[in-house]
């Protein structure tokens, strides 16, 4: 079942065309992953779903419904979250705090409540900071909660920034990157937490360069070529390919 | 006695000011160098109001109200503009708000002022002496720290701070950040309206030059030195900067001097802390 369709999506920066009519689906409860060179224009795939940027044609479907209207807010709240290339961690907030503010619920977010209904105030922090705590649980943290994020290593970042968004409580989750740059330890890690996110009926998108890992995280192969899907299959298929692999490692080295 | 008490009150008035400074300058990252005119704007509705035989409680919820909308319509701008860029669109607002009070004479009473507000009476006591007066100024400082503090505790709390920190990420979590903004300017803007109303009523009189451009810096010079995003910080900073002015009088200057050192002295404090301290006394770093 499909869960994303991305429709002949087009999208271009003045005159470099990221996404050059972009077409492909994401089925349900499996690990896609997005592979190509660099500048292929996979972030811009994250920005147009997400609507951080507006395509210039095309339709993008979430669950049935064409989402192309909606705000980057009403995404996240259907049920589509995404990390960053540069995680965009609030660095200067402790660890349980950068996850208890991402959490789903608008409860004690406005001044009105916070003043004027203290004790409810009171339980619903108590609440979310056992939520924000599971999570951070969940992605293997829990330990550094009430350390500043800045002072985190790359990896543990990393982690949070999945912790985070899987506090959204989104059922569609669009992972830039999450394996580069790290040690071959965190790099276990977070292939592992992948997987568990997979068993807990998490949808995937996951931007991923490194093609080992793409063998063992993937179910599903997209090839993207300048803002173009050039292939989409199961992941021997796509790896085993030598006209991609040509063009992939062409372009890289 | 009446001396200290005096120096305390304004101390107070200053604290929510400084408050309403820091809650956008420290907690949201909203560098605005106008909260004086809100003040001002909170002082003139206030005095106007109670000169014209309004009833005190009123006039200074009338007072609140107004100053909690404008402060909104004055932080609008910076929704769409860098930080760098509001502090040039603030400063504006302020000019605005100045000429305003210097020439809407018939309201205003124009650069001579507005005087004859109303002496404070409550159950037929009145706060005309500073010891007195520092009951209202205490409650009112109370009132409005214990609102900060319940801000700052609350997920609310949590979500300005990360507004200030990374815009985009906060999007991505699925808030809205207009929303909080309009949320924090207008508590903000009440703040100062409190600050404006408590003002006008324990010194009497109200001029221009009350709530200038200077004024709004010493609000944020203020933040700085006691200590951004702490509300410590923002009772600090008004203590120890007004204290300065005092120390100087007890120095044997000539009075025409006086104006010009404590402001070199204000300045130095502010490049001293931005240079060394930039946490402030009592803050954590802007
Ligand atoms: N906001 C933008 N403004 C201008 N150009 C952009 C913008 N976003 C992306 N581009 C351009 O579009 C192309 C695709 O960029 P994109 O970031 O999607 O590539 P990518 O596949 O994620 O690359 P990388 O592997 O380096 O992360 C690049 O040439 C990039 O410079
Ligand atoms: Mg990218």
């Amino acid at each position: 079942m499909a869960i994303l369709n991305v429709e002949n999506v087009s999208k271009s920066f003045g005159g470099i065309q990221a996404l050059d009519d972009c077409t492909f689906t994401v089925r349900a409860d499996e690990v896609t992953c997005v592979v190509g060179p660099n500048g292929a224009g996979k972030t811009s795939v994250f920005n147009v779903i997400t609507g951080f940027i507006k395509p210039d044609n095309g339709t993008i479907k979430f669950d049935g419904q064409i989402i192309d209207g909606l705000s980057r807010q009403s995404r996240v709240h259907l049920g589509i979250a995404r990390t960053f290339q540069n995680l965009r961690l609030f660095e200067e907030m402790s660890v349980l705090d950068n996850v208890l503010v991402c959490l789903k619920g608008r409860e004690a977010t406005n001044p009105a409540t916070a003043i004027f209904r203290p004790f409810y105030t009171s339980a619903v922090m108590k609440d979310k900071r056992e939520r924000a705590m599971a999570l951070l649980e969940e992605v293997g943290i829990a330990h550094k909660a009430n350390d500043e994020a800045s002072m985190m290593s790359y990896g543990q970042k990393k982690l949070l920034s999945i912790a985070r968004i899987l506090a959204t409580d989104a059922r569609l989750l669009l992972l830039d990157e999450p394996t580069s740059g790290l040690s071959a330890s965190a790099l276990d890690n977070m292939v592992a937490l992948i997987h568990r996110l997979r068993d807990l009926g998490k949808t995937l998108l996951v931007v991923e360069h490194n093609t080992r890992i793409v063998q063992r995280i993937a179910d599903e192969v997209l090839f993207l070529h300048r803002g173009t899907v050039l292939a989409q299959g199961r992941p021997d298929e796509i790896i085993n390919n030598k006209e991609l692999g040509r063009i992939y490692f062409g372009e890289v080295h | 006695m009446n001396f200290f008490f005096s120096f305390l009150v304004l101390a107070e008035i200053f604290a929510v000011l400084a408050l309403s400074t820091n809650l956008l300058l420290g907690v949201v990252g909203i560098f605005s160098v106008a909260q004086a005119a809100i003040m001002g704007i909170g002082a003139y509705t206030f005095a106007g109001l109670a000169i014209a035989g309004i009833p005190m409680p009123i006039a200074l919820i009338a007072a609140i109200v107004l100053c909690g909308i404008i402060n909104v319509i004055a932080s609008l701008p910076s929704l769409r503009l860098a930080g760098d860029y509001f502090i040039i669109t603030s400063f504006g607002i302020q000019l605005v708000a100045t000429a305003v009070f210097i020439n809407w004479s018939d309201v205003t009473g124009g650069a001579t002022g507005l005087s004859g507000i109303p002496i404070v009476e409550i159950f037929g006591q009145k706060f005309v002496r500073a010891g007195p007066f520092l009951i209202l100024s205490s409650i009112a400082l109370g009132v409005v720290s214990l609102s900060f503090w319940l801000l700052m505790r609350a997920p609310y709390g949590r979500l300005l701070h990360a507004i200030r920190q990374d815009e985009i990420a906060v999007v991505a979590a699925g808030h809205r950040v207009l929303l909080a903004k309009v949320g924090v300017s207008a508590v903000s803007g009440m703040y100062a309206g409190v600050a404006g109303a408590l003002y006008a009523a324990y010194i009497a009189f109200i001029d221009p030059a009350s709530f200038d451009i200077h004024v709004s810096i010493l609000a944020v010079t203020m933040v700085v030195v006691g200590g951004a995003r702490t509300l410590a910080g923002s009772i600090l900073g008004p203590l120890l900067l007004l204290a300065i002015p005092q120390l100087l009088a007890l120095i044997d200057i000539p009075s025409t001097v006086v104006g010009p050192v404590r402001q070199l002295t204000y300045g130095a404090l502010l490049i001293a802390f931005m240079l060394w301290r930039p946490q402030g006394i009592a803050g954590k770093s802007l």
